[in-house]
């Protein structure tokens, strides 16, 4: 488990040696090497790598839109590396959100529409319209994607993936498109609905500034985990003991 | 050009915009070719036949015979040739043989088969003594071939060979027929010794004879009809126009020209709107390219070739493939055509210029309507395209803060967001539906023709006996008529005048506007009123078709009857128009055979006869409705396909985004294309009032050249199951669609836009 330490309680997400491979013969290239990570529920999970180090195949990988060659990955006692595309749609439906760092948004709907796209489908969704004020959206709820700053957008999109108040929510660089001010504002957003909702959240970012708000810490690089640090030795870490 | 290239490596990209645009240039340039071939081959075959065999412009019979130094002085008094036509009706079993007499002058036979084999030179053929020549279709179905014997009368004679004469092509054996009985009637030629020889072996046989005639001096055509009638006051004139055994293939090549050549271009102005369309969308997605070619110096000219080939690409490729099938199905097209009279050798005519015109014209339209529209696209500066790059989709605003679901409010937006693919859509969904539903609405006419129409047409009565002479006295069973042809000036088609008693019960003559009819008065069956334009309260001015004399009368209301051009008066002035007596009848309407010797009966006409002939018509016409509808389902299923195929590309993000979001493939195909869905029944209603108005200027046309308007009539039946066909072909190409839908990848959506 590449050196995290052992005190969590109820293990939410475990992913064991996956690997994979993409393109075959000489040009094929190791995407994920036997990668293996436990996140408990209600933690943050950040992982940092540079472009092409295979987080975002992890993140595909865990929600589900590409398959491993070898290993298994099990959320909430689900392994879902064995499930067909009907099983994994409605693993998606059911447990995950996802938060893009393109957002999205359906240009042709408003923001509070565009929530309801993920409410509609949704058995017991949150009340969207509060949702929308949490998120401070409350007075954009009529306008349109193109009427929105870039911050406004991700929020929206945030919006859209906690309507459905998922087990699991996967932000994939999330701040990526965001200035610095937008940026904070949404990771306080994100960290606002992680201590309401208990929201197990799994970031991807090449973003160091952002490690801050980590329970779990993973670097990666060249399709392995080279570092894996729980929230305890990151205040260590801080405090400079 | 290097740049050349980009265009043809594209068309994998653009499949089925290409594929689209190729298809239907490709049934537009087949269906052309075909039905200009066939309508060359058929003008060209028939004229050849008409113009090598002399074929006459008229026939006429006298009550009395016309001596040879009369023939003489009308030969030379008038500029023509005048040949009397004998013939006998010899009945075998169920079959009528109709034997002629071999002609010298007028209607020549040709002889096109013998024992030697078949030819097909058009030459006059002379008969030889002992020997018969039949039709070869009598000869196929009643088993007779060349050199096996035929009784007639009470003499042998021995099949000579297949043979036809030229007013005899369409061979009916009365003019009441649309389709000839080949299996049950055929014209038997013989010469002159072997005719007499027959006819003097069976005393039941009967001489019957006629005039033919051909003008050479068309001027002197009304005089010759006006002396005719001074000499021998005759009781029949039938010009060849007016002889459907001569004129059907005339209107036919008409029909051919007309028809085919307007669904030929519906289909090139579709693929004219979709390559517009299509055009401008890759240009707009190319603007930075534009932009960049600009700046390094290409000029608008250059660049404007280089989209013109995107446009001749699908026109060239759906244009050779379109000559190429245009070979074999002129060849079955005019097989079908030349089934519908006797079978004679003839040699297909295809033309290199119909073809060069066939393959050029959509090319020209493609690349007229491409430069256009790059020309217009290309005015933008580089700098503005290089900025530009993906086009940023404009967004309607419409039903903000509606209640409706997402989905609808999603659908309208989309709808009203993209106006350019909404119509095309709409264009291209009406013109597939109006396809389909042509061949429907008239199948449903020509039934309706059949089951009431022709029920209602003769009203009462159930046989209409036609005499060769004017009679006097009273028929038991039967209520008399006078009834008589006139011809109107400026047009092909004659109509009856019909002239009844007041106690008349079984005539039908009920007014479409609802008012009686009052005896005395002129009223005119919406069948005539249609084809020659007269309302109630116009006059009607027309032509005695013997003696040439003209008369105008003012039409009082119009009668509902859509099978038959008649003008209905009393019988007083009837007998005044045609210049006989009010005593007199020619014509005998009963409700069961009337008592009249066979000698004088000219025809007799009874429900079922109608019936038959409209049945077999309906049968023949069955082919091209299953074309349409074969061509309009394909329309249909590639129209969709290539907008499905659209609306999911740009759409791209939005399918991956919700198959992240847990959207099962049904429920993002319901978001996706449902815009599709609405428009769809919005299309095929359009398509219903625009096909009856292209189906009702079918039966104008079709009038023009045959004479019989069919009034447009279009069952709720016939709707919904057409609709259901639309219904098919559209959920057939949503399953395509679905598949593009299945293949977009859900990584998509967390890549960074480009």
């Amino acid at each position: 488990m590449n050196g995290r330490n052992e005190t969590i309680i109820m293990e939410h997400i475990s992913i064991k040696n996956i690997c994979k491979k993409y393109g075959q013969g000489e040009s094929s290239v190791k995407a994920l090497d036997n990668v293996s990570l436990e996140i408990a529920k209600g933690e943050v999970c950040v992982i940092l790598g540079p472009s092409g180090s295979g987080k975002s195949t992890l993140l595909n990988m865990i929600g589900g839109l590409d398959r491993v060659d070898s290993g298994t990955i099990t959320v909430d006692g689900m392994e879902i590396t064995s499930l067909n595309k009907k099983q994994l749609t409605d693993y998606r439906r059911e447990k995950l959100g996802m938060v893009f760092q393109a957002y999205n948004l359906i240009p042709e709907l408003n923001v509070i529409e565009n929530v309801r796209v993920v409410k509609d489908i949704t058995k017991e969704p949150l009340d969207e319209k509060e949702l929308l004020h949490v998120l401070g959206l409350e007075k954009h709820m009529m306008h349109f994607p193109s009427e929105l700053s870039g911050g406004q957008q991700q929020r929206c999109s945030i919006a859209r993936a906690l309507v459905k108040n998922p087990a699991l929510l996967l932000c994939d660089e999330l701040t990526g498109a965001l200035d610095s001010a937008s940026a904070r504002d949404v990771l306080r957003v994100l960290q606002t609905i992680n201590e309401q909702y208990h929201t197990t959240i799994i970031m991807i970012t090449h973003d160091e500034r952002i490690a801050g708000m980590a329970d779990v810490l993973v670097r990666i690089m060249d399709g392995r985990i080279v570092e894996c640090i729980s929230k305890e030795k990151l205040k260590v870490e801080e405090l400079g003991i | 050009m290097t740049l050349g290239r980009k265009a043809f490596r594209s068309v994998r990209k653009n499949l089925s915009f290409y594929v689209v645009t190729c298809f239907l240039t490709m049934v537009a340039v087949t269906m052309l070719i075909g039905a200009l071939t066939t309508a060359e081959t058929i003008g060209d075959n028939c004229e050849e036949i008409y113009g090598n065999l002399n074929v006459e412009d008229a026939q006429f019979v006298t009550e009395g015979i016309i001596t040879e130094e009369d023939l003489l002085r009308y030969e030379t008094d008038f500029d023509l040739v005048l040949e009397r036509q004998n013939y006998t009706d010899i009945i075998i079993g169920d079959n009528t043989v109709r034997l002629f007499k071999e002609s010298s002058e007028v209607n020549l036979s040709w002889i096109f088969e013998t024992e030697d084999g078949e030819s097909e030179d058009v030459v006059p053929s002379s008969v030889s003594d002992g020997y018969v020549y039949i039709c070869k279709k009598f000869g196929s179905f009643n088993n007779l071939s060349i050199g096996n014997d035929i009784i007639l009368g009470n003499e042998t004679l021995t099949v000579g060979g297949y043979a036809l004469r030229p007013d005899y092509l369409n061979t009916l054996k009365d003019l009441t027929e649309t389709i000839g009985d080949y299996s049950g009637f055929t014209i038997a030629l013989v010469n002159d010794d072997t005719y007499e020889a027959v006819l003097n072996s069976d005393p039941s046989l009967t001489d019957n004879a006629y005039y033919s005639v051909v003008f050479h001096d068309g001027n002197k055509i009304n005089t010759f009809r006006k002396a005719l009638y001074a000499d021998y006051r005759p009781i029949e004139y039938f010009s060849s126009d007016m002889n459907s055994r001569i004129s059907m293939l005339r209107g036919e090549v008409v029909m051919l020209k007309k028809e085919f050549s307007s669904y030929s271009m519906i289909l090139f102005v579709l693929v004219m709107i979709i390559v517009a369309f299509m055009l401008s969308r890759i240009i707009d997605g190319e603007s930075v390219n534009l932009g960049t070619l600009k700046a390094l110096g290409y000029k608008e000219s250059e660049l404007n070739r280089h989209y013109v080939i995107y446009a001749m690409i699908p026109s060239v490729t759906g244009s050779f493939f379109g000559v190429l099938a245009g070979i074999p199905f002129s060849r079955a097209f005019c097989a079908y055509f030349f089934n519908d009279v006797d079978s004679f050798p003839y040699s297909v005519r295809y033309s290199v210029v119909i073809m060069v015109i066939a393959f050029i014209l959509p090319v020209v339209f493609n690349i007229a309507v491409s430069a256009v529209v790059t020309s217009v696209l290309l005015r933008r500066d580089a700098a503005m395209l290089m900025k530009k790059g993906k086009t940023v989709r404009k967004v309607r605003k419409l039903l903000n803060g509606s209640k409706l679901r997402f989905k609808t409010v999603y659908m309208f937006r989309v709808l009203a967001g993209n106006p350019v693919r909404t119509m095309v859509f709409i264009i291209g969904m009406t013109v597939a539906s109006m396809i389909i539903l042509l061949g429907g609405m008239c199948q449903d006419s020509q039934r309706n023709v059949l089951e009431n129409v022709l029920p209602d047409m003769m009203g009462e009565a159930k046989y209409e006996t036609g005499l060769k002479s004017f009679h006097t006295g009273t028929v038991e069973n039967g209520q008399t008529l006078i009834d008589v042809t006139f011809e109107v000036p400026n047009k092909k088609v004659a109509f009856n005048l019909i002239g009844y008693d007041e106690d008349n019960t079984l005539l039908k003559r009920e007014s479409l506007s609802g008012k009686p009819l009052t005896y005395g008065g002129y009223y005119m069956t919406s069948g005539a009123a249609n084809y020659y334009g007269i309302g109630a309260g116009d006059d009607f001015t027309f032509v005695h078709r013997i003696t040439g004399e003209e008369r105008t009368v003012t039409i009082d209301d119009i009668i509902d009857n859509d099978a038959l051009r008649l003008v209905l008066t009393s019988k007083e002035n009837a007998a005044y128009l045609v210049g006989v007596s009010p005593d007199e009848y020619n014509n005998i309407l009963s409700e069961v055979p009337v008592d009249v010797p066979s000698e004088e009966i000219l025809k007799i006409a009874d429900f079922d006869s109608y019936q038959d002939s409209f049945e077999q018509l309906l049968a023949t016409t069955k082919v091209v409705y299953a074309i349409l509808l074969t061509v309009g389902i394909i329309v249909c299923i590639l129209m969709v396909n290539l907008l499905s195929g659209m609306i999911i590309d740009e759409n791209r993000r939005n399918v991956s985004m919700l198959k992240v979001l847990g959207y099962h493939g049904s429920e993002i195909s319901r978001i996706i294309l449902r815009p599709n869905h609405f428009l769809l029944p919005c299309c095929y209603i359009l398509a219903i009032p625009l096909t009856i108005y292209m189906t009702r200027l079918m039966m104008i046309g079709s009038a023009e050249s045959s004479g019989v308007y069919i009034d447009v009539v279009v069952k709720p039946v016939t709707l919904v199951l057409y609709f259901l066909i639309v219904l098919s072909a559209y959920v057939v190409s949503l399953f395509f669609g679905n598949r593009k839908l299945d293949r977009v990848d859900m990584a998509d959506s967390l890549k960074q836009e480009d």
